[in-house]
This record gives structure tokens, sequence and C-alpha cells, in this order.
């Protein structure tokens, strides 16, 4: 199997709230992911998905847990490993409007890290800053420009150039699509998945639009509040789904297909998302859960393997339909 | 079928600076009575500035309605006063907005909005009781047809409706019976407070708000997204209008609640027999509930038709490239997306001739240099080159490429 890019061990990420109380917004998190994948993380929002990528990348604190990289536990590395794993590990972000600074011209920000991290001459870095704008589909003679003066896709792409400028391995993509429209859509993720084959990487990939994340995706965990509920093979994932939450998250994604559509069945949840900070006993979705059973309001579930690639926590809702 | 609302040709532009910005160059559309008509497009592609100027909402300055028509039940909007205008929007037609934060007050109590809104839309004036007492003098000698109307148009009931029946047959029966009547109209109104309170509370429990009594007390922080949205719908159904305009109303949702609050609007939809107008980027969103779907691009119409129309005999390049460009779960992972090449154009440098020419595949030369033709096939519109009889051989290129997505499908 191959090498063990990241490697997430029980982690559990909470912001305090007012004194006592606490919002645990990953809670206990088990997850490995392997070199040359793209993991996709789907949920709704304020599931934690973005903080368990936040988390891994290393830019929000740890409660408890362990994130570690090629086998190293990040909390524990030598300064030069941090900063090597800081180098190697980059982030793509969601919003190409605030995640670029709007005083730094493209060429600044594209070179920032490189500065940073010192490497190669200042003549280097700008032949790099040149031809990564070049991959990602940008003219270098833009590159004195500032970001205003680009379009949202094209800013994603300088966010993207941003990101590879150093050399990454793996990168948390943070759904870099959703503020796209959807023929841009297509532009970026079609870049991703090229450069990802051309410099082997491994990707993160954080999206609430369940169609995309199928697409980009060779695994797919699906979070619900603070907690992964299913890990699978993201073919396997919308042909099997086996936790309740999971088939109705599928069941309700609208087909750009009328007759699609008309077949569609979609399984109606009740109620909303508890409030996090005042979780329910037991199972976190029972209170929805169409198949809920007394042991659920009580016991808590762990991920369960159905089949050595598929992990689901719920051994009820996982009874044939 | 009737048409409720006739756009006929709108032209709007935004000044900006010394250049003048045309976002909507040359639209028309319809909307029947009782359906649901999508209007999809990108980002800039006009669908908002569009269905803003039916109602003359954008801000003016900068925006500036240059030519059309809005002919809404006999009436051109365009040509109405102010005060004219005020009262068909919101009552006959009314907007359901993409983020409710944004659209309510936040300083101000739920119940308080809805219950100020629908004693300021209900109100009483002059020419209402003017026209309403048109209407009651013709059923003097008809006390079932009066009580029903009385139900129906100044929600009496109960005791109310004995106290009002009472107090008209007064003024029925006396000598000025016009002008009597319009005074009592004028002095009882539609709506009093306490009547308004309980009419906001109906309407949050018809919009399947769990515990209405209690989110009239709250503020819109403290819903959720999906709570935000209902009340919104709420609020855009309370006078019953015969036109909802409903601008994004579900982009901000998660999967699921988006599926629901769609579910909702279409069910109140049809039980009010209301039209919407359901503005969106999403193919997805519109495939199930829409009767029919218009395409915008650069400010225009590049296609409408029929839902089935538009997905299944797709005329248009754009929109062609605009299903193929979305991943879809029923297609294999394999399927390599087809992308449009290019980003949507700048408003200030629009070509000549086609607004999708410089991004489309099957461009000619004279699509950049004239702007296209309109092609009519039974209801079905396009705006394109590629359906005049000259460019046949470009025609069959696209009918190939169509052929093949469609193929694909049935695999």
């Amino acid at each position: 199997m191959a090498e063990k890019m990241i490697e997430i061990r029980d982690l559990c990420v909470s912001f305090p709230l007012d004194g006592k109380r606490t919002l645990e917004a990953v809670s206990h998190v088990d997850l490995s992911i392997f070199r040359g994948e793209t993991m996709g993380l789907v949920g709704e929002s304020g599931c934690g998905k973005t903080t368990l990528g936040r988390a891994v990348k290393g830019i929000v604190p740890i409660s408890s847990g362990s994130v570690l990289y090629r086998g190293h536990d990040v909390a524990r590395m030598s300064f030069s490993d941090r900063k090597r794993f800081q180098r190697e590990t980059q982030m793509i972000f969601q919003d190409p409007y605030s995640s670029l600074d709007p005083r730094m011209t493209v060429r600044e920000i594209v070179r920032e890290g490189m500065k940073a991290h010192r490497l190669g001459t200042a003549r280097e870095q700008n032949d790099r800053v040149d031809s990564m704008l070049e991959l990602v589909g940008l003219n270098p003679e833009h590159a004195n420009r500032f970001p205003h003066e680009f379009s949202g896709g094209q800013r994603q792409r300088i966010g993207i150039a941003r990101a590879l400028a150093l050399d990454p391995a793996f990168i948390v993509c943070d759904e870099p699509t959703s503020a796209l429209d959807v023929s841009i859509q297509a532009q970026i993720v079609t870049l991703l998945k090229e450069i990802q084959a051309r410099m082997g990487l491994t990707l993160l990939f954080i999206s609430h639009d369940l169609a995309m994340v199928k697409y980009v995706s060779d695994r797919i965990a699906v979070m619900y509040l603070g907690q992964i509920i299913e890990l699978a093979e993201a073919d396997d994932l919308y042909d099997h789904p086996q936790h309740p939450y999971t088939r109705a998250l599928l069941s309700s994604i609208q087909l750009a297909d009328p007759d699609a559509e008309a077949r569609r069945v979609r399984i109606r949840l009740q109620g909303d998302v508890p409030n996090p900070i005042d979780l329910p006993q037991g199972c976190r979705f029972q209170g929805r859960c169409p198949n809920a059973c007394p042991e659920c309001r009580t016991k808590e579930h762990r991920l369960v393997a159905v089949s050595p690639t598929h992990l689901t926590s719920c051994s009820v809702g996982a009874a044939p339909l | 079928m009737e048409k409720l609302l006739d756009v006929r040709d709108m032209h709007v532009s935004f000044r900006s600076g010394k250049t003048n910005v045309e976002a909507i160059r040359g639209a028309s559309f319809h909307v029947n009575e009782r359906e649901i008509m999508a209007i999809v497009g990108e980002s800039g592609s006009g669908k908002s500035v569009l269905t803003q100027s039916c109602l003359r909402l954008i801000a003016s300055p900068p925006g500036q309605i240059d030519a059309g028509e809005v002919w809404f039940c006999g009436r051109d909007l365009m040509r109405l006063t102010e005060s004219q205008l005020q009262r068909v929007r919101g009552r006959e037609i009314s907007v359901i907005f993409q983020d409710a934060m944004t659209a309510l007050n936040p300083t101000m109590r739920i119940g308080d909005q809805i219950t100020e809104m629908l004693l300021e839309h209900l109100r009483m004036t002059r020419a209402d009781a003017r026209a309403l007492a048109g209407e009651i003098l013709p059923l003097r000698e008809e006390p079932d047809k009066l009580e029903k109307w009385l139900q129906r148009n100044l929600r009496s009931g109960g005791e109310r409706l004995e106290r009002d029946s009472a107090e008209l047959s007064r003024f029925l029966g006396g000598n000025n019976a016009r002008e009597g009547v319009e005074r009592w109209l004028l002095e009882r109104g539609t709506y009093s407070k306490e009547q308004a309170r309980q009419e906001a509370v109906n309407l949050l429990a018809r919009v399947k708000i769990p515990d209405p009594e209690k989110r009239m007390e709250q503020y819109i922080f403290q819903c959720s997204g999906g709570m935000r949205q209902r009340v919104m719908i709420a609020m855009a159904l309370s006078c019953r209008p015969r036109l909802v305009i409903a601008d994004e109303p579900t982009t901000a949702l998660d999967v699921t609640i988006k599926a629901e609050i769609l579910d909702l609007l279409a069910e109140l939809i049809r039980s009010l027999q209301t039209s919407i107008i359901l503005i969106t980027h999403d193919l997805g969103t519109v495939a199930s509930c829409a009767d029919r779907i218009g395409v915008m691009y650069g400010g225009q119409f590049m296609e409408q038709g029929t839902t089935r129309q538009i997905f299944y005999e797709t005329l248009h390049p754009y929109t062609l490239g605009l299903m193929e460009a979305a991943p879809r779960l029923d297609l294999p992972r394999s399927r390599k997306l087809s992308t449009i090449p290019g980003s949507p154009p700048n408003l200030d440098h629009m070509p000549a001739g086609c607004p999708f020419s410089t991004r489309c595949s099957y461009c000619m030369a004279v699509c950049k240099a004239n702007q296209p033709p309109l092609t009519d096939k039974n209801g079905h519109t396009v705006h394109c080159w590629l359906y005049d009889p000259r460019a046949a051989a470009q025609r069959e290129l696209f009918e190939a490429d169509k052929e093949k997505k469609h193929g694909r499908k049935n695999d």
C-alpha cells in the first residue's frame, strides 16, 4: 500500500465559548490520506470540515489527538522538520476575494512563500513565479497587476499558483470552487486534476458539492457534527451508502436532468442540525434519523468496517434497505 | 395560456464614471399564469438586474432603464407613477431575496417585521375604498356572496363577520350607498393590529416553522439559514401576490435544506395559484420544478423554452456547455468535464455580435460582427446564427456533439 501522507489519530478541536462551555468542532476523528490520492471531505455547513482541514495544516490548534505527516507527529517535530512540513503542505482557500492581499501584486503574492522559506535567489524566485502563472493558465505579463484586476476564476488560479510555488506534496483545498460560476468551476477542477497528475500531489478536497466531490475524489469521508460518519471509495459511497445521513444527503442532490429528477426519491430528514454546543446523547444523528432505535439514544457509535474499504459509524442503518 | 407578466425588449444600463455599461441588452420574456419560470445564468449575466428592473427596484442613478415595457395585468409597470408602483410591489409582485440576513431588519423582531408589513401593504387607501365599494355595491341583493366577499377581501370572520354584515347592510340600505360604503371601508381598514399579528403567526405556521409564537419574538440572527428563508417566503406570500420573484432563494443553503425549501416554495405556489420567477445559476435546481426556462448570458436571453426543450432539445451552444460543465452524479466519474473556455464577458467591452461568440466553439465570422437573429420553434426560442440556413455545415457539427452527449447519457 502507498505511503501514508497524512495520518489523523483521534483528533479533537474545540473552541472555548464563555469560560465554562466549549464547542467541539472536530470530535475524535481518525483518517489516513495516502500518497497521490484525493480524499474528499463532505458535509453540511457547520459540520467541522473546514476546521478539520485547517487542523491538518496546523493553522488551528489541536485540543487532543495528533496529526502525522509522513509518519512524524507534527506537534513534536523539530524546528527544521516543521519548517519542511509547512513548505510541503499548502492550502487553497474558498473565497478568492478575501484570500489574496489586495495591496500586493500577483508577483508578490506568489513569491511570498518562497521568500519566507528563502528558496533560491530573487531571480530564480521571479522565474518560478512566471512559470507557475503559466502553469495555472495566467499570462506572466500580468504578474505586476493587483488582485482586483482579475475575475473570480483568475483569482482562484492565483491562489493555486501561490500554493504550487513551494513545490508542495500535500494540498488542502477548502471549497476551491464554491465561490465560482459553473463554467469556471469546471476549469478550476480540471486544472487541479491536471496539476495533481503532473506533480504527483496528494489532495484533501473539502466541499459541500457532492457531485463535484464525487468527480474529483478517490475516497470520500462524510462528516456530521464534527465526526466522520462514513468513509468509502467514491463510487462505492454513492452506489452503496450505508449511513442513513449519507443516504439522505445523496438523495437530496438535485440532478440537472428532468427525467432523472422525476425518478429521484428524496429521504426527508426531520428537523434541523442540532446545536453543536448542546449535543444530543448517544449518536449525534439520532434526533433526525428515520431508523433510530433505543440503543442509538445512549450509545455513541464508532466507525466499523462493512468491507475492507468501507467504514460507517452506523450499525442500525446499515441494515439492507 | 394567459400571460401574467410580459416583458418586452428591456434595455438597462449603469453609468460608471464617463462610461455607460449596458447590463441588459434587449431582453424579452413572459410568465404565464400559475407557472414557474426559471431564469438561469452565471453571475453578471443580468438575471437579477432584469427582474429588479421590472419593478424599477434598481438604484437610479447609477442604473437607468433605457427602454422596454413590462405588462402586468393590463398595465405597463414602466409607465406607472412611483406611488402606483409602490402598491404593486410586495402586494401583487413580491420578492424573495437570497440572503435574509441582509434583506430583513436585524434589529426588529420577526413578528413585528411581518406585522408592520401586513399593515402597510393592506392599508386601506381612498383609492382602494373606492375600488372595493364598486365591488360591494353589485352584491347588495346577495347576502351569501357578500359574506364570501368579506371573508376573502377583508379577512372578516366569526363575530367580526356578523358585525361587518350588519354595518354594511345599514349603509347599503341608505340613500347615498356608495359614499357610505366608502367611508365605512376607510374607517374599518383591512386589519387591526391584533389581526395582523394573528395573521403573521398563521403565515409562519404555513411555512412550517415550528413553534411560530416563539419565533415571532425572536430576531433573524437567531434563526438558522433554512428558517430565515422560510421567514422570507412567509413575508413574500403574505399579501397573496400574483407573482413572486425568487432571486437565488436556495443558493446559500445546504443540500438537504435546499431541497426542503424548494419543495415548500413549489407547494405554496401551487396552493396559492401564484406564478414565480425563479432566478438561479444552478441547472439542478430548476430541472425538477420549473415549467419553462430562460438561459441568460451577457444581458440577453440565449434560449427560452419548456424545461424538457431546454434539457433534451438544447438549441444553444452555451446551454449545452453549461450542462456539460457541471459534474453529474448519474454519469461515470471517468467522464472528462468539458469546460467552457474563457470567462464571462466584461460588460464594458461587449463583442459587437453575439455575447457568447468569444467562448463559443461553433463561432463563425458572422457571430462576431452581427447580433444573432431570433429563431422560434414551437415557442422554443433561440438567439443563434447556427439556425440560419447558410450555417448548415456548422450546425451539423453542433448536432453531432449534442448527439454524443445524449448518447452518453443513455449508456
